[in-house]
């Protein structure tokens, strides 16, 4: 097994990815810029090693000096984490130049997987289903004759667009002539090309993706579906497994796909093949993540494996040690993203100190986070906090226990989408399982404080507003003990939060 | 007594007073049974009305922070200008610019009636966009600005008045 490896990231996945190797008895590496000097991942590594300012583009992100650190400490692998480096060819491949193994696929693998357009092109040889469309761009005689092939609802889209210029959604046939004529015009104005194609609209798509493990030795697992449609400004906020959209026949489907595509690349390490599947369980082929994923506890939770110590193991050349066959679901799992961000005001970021953090504890609960009292939210990384997953034996009993767990959750300093995930637990479309990725664009409600909940928050400030001009004294009295708080909570009505 | 605080540029009056153990407070012309108590450094335990709630508060200087449900809770307390004929009671809000920016879009014209909480105009600043809102229900009284006019910080904007102000 290694002996030391390097993490080349920070917050909760370099804290993750610490904990896996301390358990498989492994030395690590933190690496961190000056934003990041009192972070959990460097005070919980062996070893840690500053890389530069705080901007990525001076510190995580320079393959140079993080390769230069692992010689230093003489790591022999380094693990990328997600974001950063960890989709970067050139970097795994310096990583092995530099006769240290790189935890992750292949350079080749991430460099055929990795670009939309040869990924899609490696899907179409093996099969994989791509949104039926033209392959390229139309010509006016033969357009209406391929729409009617393609189906409608469809997008009329330009070659060179961007930014919904020169595109248009088509219900019907009567609608088409017209509608190709001003996408044409429209892409004609915008690009100075009038080149288009056309592709089927997928109504309320769902984002649904396959976790698959390989090794070097050629085998390659798939670990079941996530549901990742709850997402906003294209980002996911909550995940589950599995979906509460697929049925088993399609489950079997999409993970025989998967790894069908995953063998085409000789794929080792952890991956995702992402799909959008409409309503009626039809699913189509988006892009690869070549890295371990965000939202990937939820599958450790219902498989019970280990995904990042599995990563690490088959680095090291180690094979898989289970088969298809062996790998059995069991329960639902949900994660909830909590970010450093305001859901009342386009989800902007809200950076800031954090002044006192307590984490839900409890059965079935796991929070992968990186923050503590004094933390501080810059606007350098992403706004997300910590990973709020919870596991039980179905989706409801899940549900319930999220909402329970969200409900201890306190961060207290910089606004959070923690009010956010305790109404979309208790909202009844959710419960349902009818979703797909405009839900939170459907739901706007969710995003609103409700009214009585601020009249609270008001009452007990008023309180502390009097009580701090001196008048009343809050602190708890020298004969108060933790009993009598107990027995005068027990006193009143529960109604309460805990 | 009676007290003001500040949150989201609006001003929420109540009164307090102490009852036994807790307080009587009046908000909204609703009457609440209430007592706060500190059980670790930023938690507090809090009963009102009966119910019993696990509130976090960080008080610095004339701030409070309050998280509760989910959700972090600003509030200021209001200097001595913002006492009693503050603008929000007085049922005028006068928009300006929160920083130097620039107009990009009036959402409103004079004479369009706004609710609390709607956006009226869209301004600029430091590469990002951003709505302002009415913080009461009224009309659009004044717009002293046009779409591309630049902001000083502070610069009055727009006014809304209250419709039922006698």
């Amino acid at each position: 097994m290694y002996k030391k490896i390097l993490i080349a990231n920070r917050g909760e996945i370099a804290v993750r990815i610490i904990r896996a190797a301390k358990e498989l008895g492994i030395k690590t590496v933190a690496v961190y810029s000056d934003a990041d000097k009192n972070s959990l991942h460097v005070n919980l590594a062996d070893q840690a090693f500053n890389i530069g300012k705080p901007l990525p583009s001076e510190s995580y992100l320079v393959g140079k000096k993080i390769i230069s650190v692992a010689k230093k400490a003489k790591c022999d692998g380094i693990h990328p984490g997600y974001g950063f480096l960890s989709e970067n060819a050139d970097f795994a491949e310096n990583c092995i130049k530099n006769k240290i193994d790189f935890i992750g696929p292949s350079a080749e693998a991430i460099r055929l997987m990795g670009d939309k357009i040869t990924s899609r092109e490696i899907a179409k040889t093996a099969k994989v289903p791509l949104v039926p469309g033209t392959d390229g761009e139309v010509n006016d005689n033969e357009a209406l004759g391929l729409a009617k092939k393609i189906g409608y609802p469809l997008m009329i889209k330009a070659s060179a667009g961007g930014g919904g210029k020169g595109m248009r959604l088509v219900h019907e046939e009567s609608e088409f002539e017209n509608s190709l004529k001003m996408a044409k015009s429209e892409a004609k104005n915008a690009f100075n090309n009038d080149a288009v194609f056309i592709e089927r609209f997928i109504q309320e798509p769902r984002h649904i993706e396959i976790q698959i493990l390989g090794d070097k030795k050629g085998n390659v697992v798939h670990l079941f579906e996530r549901e990742c449609s709850i997402q906003r400004r294209h980002q996911k906020v909550v995940e589950e497994a599995p979906s509460p959209g697929v049925s088993e026949k399609t489950r079997k489907k999409m993970g025989e796909i998967a790894v069908k595509l995953a063998k085409k690349v000789s794929y080792s390490g952890a991956g995702t093949v992402e799909f959008i599947m409409d309503q009626k369980e039809n699913f189509y082929f988006l892009e690869m993540n070549t890295r371990v994923q965000v939202e990937h506890p939820i599958t450790e939770m219902i498989t019970g494996i280990d995904i990042v110590k599995e990563m690490i193991k088959v680095s090291y050349g180690h094979e898989l040690s289970f088969k298809q066959k062996d790998i059995e679901r069991k329960g639902h799992a949900i994660e909830c993203r909590v970010c450093a961000e305001d859901p009342d005001n386009n989800f902007l970021p809200t950076p800031g100190t954090i002044f006192y953090v307590k984490s839900p504890q409890g059965p079935g609960v796991r929070d992968d986070s990186s923050l503590f009292n004094g933390y501080k939210v810059t606007t350098f990384y992403d706004p997300m906090l910590s990973k709020l997953i919870v596991w039980s034996e179905d989706r409801d009993s899940a549900i319930k226990r999220m909402s329970r767990a969200l409900s201890e959750y306190i961060v207290l300093g910089v606004k959070t989408n923690l009010g956010f995930l305790v109404r979309l637990m208790d909202d009844k479309d959710f419960i349902s399982g009818k979703l797909d990725t405009g839900f939170i664009e459907k739901h706007k409600k969710l995003l609103k404080i409700p009214k009585e909940n601020s009249n609270i928050a008001t009452i007990a400030s008023a309180i502390m507003l009097h009580a701090g001009i001196g008048v009343k004294n809050l602190e708890r009295d020298p004969k108060f003990t933790p009993w009598k708080y107990i027995a005068r909570r027990a006193s009143v009505s529960r109604n309460s939060m805990f | 007594m009676k007290y003001n605080l500040k949150i989201n540029k609006k001003i929420v009056s109540f009164e307090l007073e102490e009852e036994g153990n807790g307080y009587k407070i009046v908000l909204d012309k609703k009457k609440y049974s209430a007592e706060l108590v500190k059980i670790d450094s930023n938690l507090y335990s809090f009963i009102c009305d009966g119910s019993t709630y696990t509130i976090a508060i960080q008080k610095e200087g004339k701030r409070i922070d309050l998280f509760f449900k989910g959700d972090l809770f600003s509030y200021e307390i209001p200097s001595q200008r913002d006492k009693g004929g503050t603008e929000n009671t007085s049922g005028i809000d006068k928009i300006s610019a929160p920083m130097p920016g620039r107009v990009v879009k009036l959402l409103k014209e004079v004479g369009d009636i706004v609710l609390e909480g709607e956006g009226v105009v869209v301004v600029e600043a430091m590469k990002m966009e951003s709505e302002l809102k009415t913080t009461i229900d009224g009309k659009i009284t004044d717009i002293s600005v046009k779409e591309g006019d630049t902001l000083d910080l502070g610069a009055h904007i727009l006014t809304v008045e209250s419709q039922d102000k006698k």
